[in-house]
């Protein structure tokens, strides 16, 4: 989720803080972005080369990018070693998001990204303008290094696949992107020229120069039952879009299997909690809340959905909020078990918030039909 | 339809960047409308990588969002670019979380998300009133 990706990097990184009033240091940095690219493009065989980078760079946040590149370091080494230097500390000559840029860069070489990828990381440091500037430069180099790739083909149903699919080039293009171009780059490694030609016509020009570099990689790491096992699951992979689609169309999806392959909370749960925060009344709601520790309220929060996150915390004053958000940051994600209790402590709070003081035997609580139902529901949950 | 529930980590310096008074919030639907209209043209008539699509787009930070998507970027690489993006951006309040609201909109498109998932997603950045509201009025309009 992006917000909560943005928040992460506010959170490990604290704010961004101004950017550089200098153009000139600005001007300079985008050139040795330029020259980290080069030299990341230079190195792809050998990266032990970029210690002779290291040696003639005079930024220190870049120095440190080749030399952790050049000794093959792994990202978490990598953002260790950046977190260790200080340069990341206040009363650094450049801002923060300037020794950011080279600790991305590197990150992303280290995981296997495209040294193409990693520039556009590394250049949308310097906000959607000069990113775009960037890009449009990057498109050019795309444009005019082409990757000559030759007849290779692995039998399968793919072509036979893609001659029906390019009938839908919105679909295709659309399965790429939900692909990843790793896996795409892979399937498509066992194409003739012909069909290559055609997928690649769907993108532009840099992911087309992307995925044609990691067709040829791949055609280099992978035995043709590999490429024919990236064939089928691109296959399938398209098949089951096209199959969510009716699916979506008949209200039909099948959740709890989809939960248990992607390792996500129960969301039957997630949306039973937050249906109870948006029924109950406000009232009812904040007594409950008053009646709660923070850590609860920290708890709450992780099983509803951000709809009602705002709901949850209007109904409580600012200091509290504050004390709830330090909790949740401090703590890190819970197991699902753990949602459902503490999904359940909060319905069994809401429910003695209902009920009254002086209630007679065989009276019934007050409580509005849907809220009742939500909350039996919650509470009958195992 | 995705389930896309998941918890959001606050953060006091983010909380005060977001932060926007009622009244701008209430400009947010009209907002949404024009994404849910984009997310149409695209899921209609795709992307066409060739021509500038998306040079007409003024939003300097939804045009790019657009342009990477024309390259067959979605997923963790689109919103690790964007969100570095938002990151460094010096917008503040409604000009932010217009943009917070265009990244999620150009995720949601790029990773093939139904309309329905994709408004969803964009009401609750209008505040709960508006975005109930919001839900019930586009519920009507859809029975209609």
């Amino acid at each position: 989720m992006l917000i909560e990706r943005l928040a992460e990097m506010y959170a490990h990184w604290g704010d961004a803080g101004p950017r550089s009033e200098s153009t000139r240091y600005r001007v300079q940095t985008i050139a040795s972005v330029h020259q980290f690219f080069q030299a990341i493009e230079d190195t792809s065989e050998d990266r032990k080369q970029l210690f002779t980078q290291s040696q003639q760079s005079r930024r220190k946040a870049m120095k440190l990018a080749y030399i952790l590149l050049a000794s093959e370091s792994e990202p978490v080494a990598i953002r260790d070693a950046y977190l260790r230097s200080g340069l990341l500390s206040e009363g650094q000559r450049g801002t923060r998001a300037d020794v950011l840029i080279w600790l991305s860069g590197a990150t992303a070489i280290a995981r296997g990204m495209h040294p193409y990828i990693a520039f556009l990381i590394m250049t949308a440091f310097f906000g959607p303008e000069t990113a775009e500037k960037e890009f449009l430069w990057l498109k050019e180099r795309a444009v005019a290094t082409e990757v000559k790739l030759e007849e290779y083909i692995v039998p399968g149903d793919l072509t036979d696949f893609i001659e029906e699919a390019i009938q839908d080039p919105t679909k295709l293009q659309r399965t790429m992107r939900l692909a990843g171009m790793p896996l795409a780059a892979s399937a498509f490694s066992g194409c003739s020229l012909y069909y290559i030609e055609k997928i690649l016509a769907l993108i532009g020009p840099i992911g087309a120069f992307i995925l044609s570099d990691m067709m040829e990689s791949a055609r280099k790491r992978l035995v043709s039952d590999e490429i024919s096992t990236a064939q089928q699951a691109f296959i399938d992979l398209y098949s089951q879009e096209k199959a969510e689609a009716s699916e979506a169309e008949s209200g039909f999806r099948n959740e709890a299997e989809a939960r248990e392959l992607s390792n996500l909370p129960d969301p039957d749960l997630i949306r039973t909690a937050t249906n109870i925060v948006m029924a109950a009344e406000a009232k009812v709601l904040k007594t409950t809340l008053s009646a709660m520790s923070d850590n609860e309220i920290a708890s709450l929060l992780r099983c509803i959905e951000a709809l009602a996150h705002e709901r949850l915390l209007s109904l409580i004053s600012p200091g509290r909020q504050k004390r709830v958000l330090g909790v949740i940051q401090k703590t890190g994600d819970r197991p699902s078990g753990s949602l459902l209790r503490d999904a359940q402590l909060f319905a069994q709070k809401l429910l003695a918030t209902y009920a009254p003081k002086n209630l007679r035997p065989g009276e019934t609580l007050s409580i509005p039909d849907e809220v009742r139902g939500l909350i039996s529901s919650l509470l009958s949950r195992e | 339809m995705r389930y896309t529930g998941s918890m959001i980590y606050w953060n006091a310096d983010l909380a005060e960047k977001i932060a926007c008074t009622r009244q701008e919030m209430d400009t947010l639907p009209s907002h949404i409308d024009h994404l849910i209209e984009l997310a149409k043209s695209i899921d209609q008539s795709g992307i066409q990588p060739s021509v500038n699509q998306f040079s007409s787009e003024k939003d300097p930070f939804l045009r790019y969002g657009l342009r990477l998507m024309g390259e067959g970027f979605a997923g963790e690489i689109l919103e690790e670019i964007l969100a570095v993006i938002l990151y460094v951006s010096g917008a503040k309040g409604l000009e932010f979380l217009r943009q917070c609201i265009d990244a999620e909109a150009l995720l949601s498109i790029a990773n093939g998300e139904d309309q329905d998932t994709l408004t969803r997603k964009l009401l609750p950045y209008c505040g709960i009133d508006t975005a109930l509201i919001s839900y019930e009025k586009r519920s009507l309009d859809h029975a209609d």
